[in-house]
């Protein structure tokens, strides 16, 4: 099964962390960038299974193409957000972390400004 | 590439290998050359990472379809 690999690979990366510490070098948080890539590359994979169900299930929903993409690029920002504000907090480096936050919550409302606006006349169509 | 184990083991052993590198070069007081040895290991194992962060990026930049 793939997940005892990847357990394997996460428990080794937080050993060889853990060492490096003890030695006080400046490589350590390095070491967890490494396993962090890793175990994500390793998974990612998979995800591209669930896009292109999503996207059968648009065609037959005929949900139009550019709200799926904004929808894909909004979990596509998270997901490296996620990424990276977990790193800021092994690093213990409290601001960048919530400036990163605070910059992809942005990001990913002026992105989805349009489903919005799809919303609103979804809702007017009904009234009218 | 496909990213294993060995990567990170790779980054470990540099680590390693500076710190001795260091400890050696300080009891022998030289220790300028011990702050450039551990920039150089310190760059070396950035450029490493990096070029790893780059690969996971394009990887998403990949599934996700974006741009």
């Amino acid at each position: 099964m793939e997940i005892f690999k990847i357990v394997a690979i996460g428990l080794v990366g937080a050993f060889c962390y853990v060492f490096l510490l003890s030695t006080k070098s400046e490589i350590a948080p390095l070491v967890l960038l490494a396993t962090g890539i890793v175990l994500i590359i390793e998974v990612v994979n998979y995800l591209f299974i669930s896009i292109s169900f999503f996207k059968d299930l648009a065609s037959i929903g005929e949900i139009s193409g550019s709200l799926l993409t904004t929808v894909l690029k909004i979990m596509a920002i998270s997901y490296v957000l996620e990424f990276a504000t977990s790193l800021c907090t092994d690093l213990n480096v409290k601001s960048i972390e919530t400036k990163l936050a605070f910059a992809g919550k942005l990001i990913i409302f002026v992105i989805s400004l349009p489903i919005y606006k799809e919303l609103f006349n979804v809702i007017t169509s009904f009234i009218s | 590439m496909a990213f294993d184990i060995d990567i990170i083991f790779k980054i470990a052993g540099i680590g390693i290998l500076i710190t001795v590198l260091c400890q050696v070069l300080k009891k022998s007081d030289r220790d300028d050359i011990a702050t450039l040895v551990s920039l150089a290991g310190l760059i070396i194992v950035l450029m490493l990472v990096i070029s790893m962060i780059s690969e996971l990026f394009i990887q998403i930049k990949d599934i996700f379809q974006l741009y």
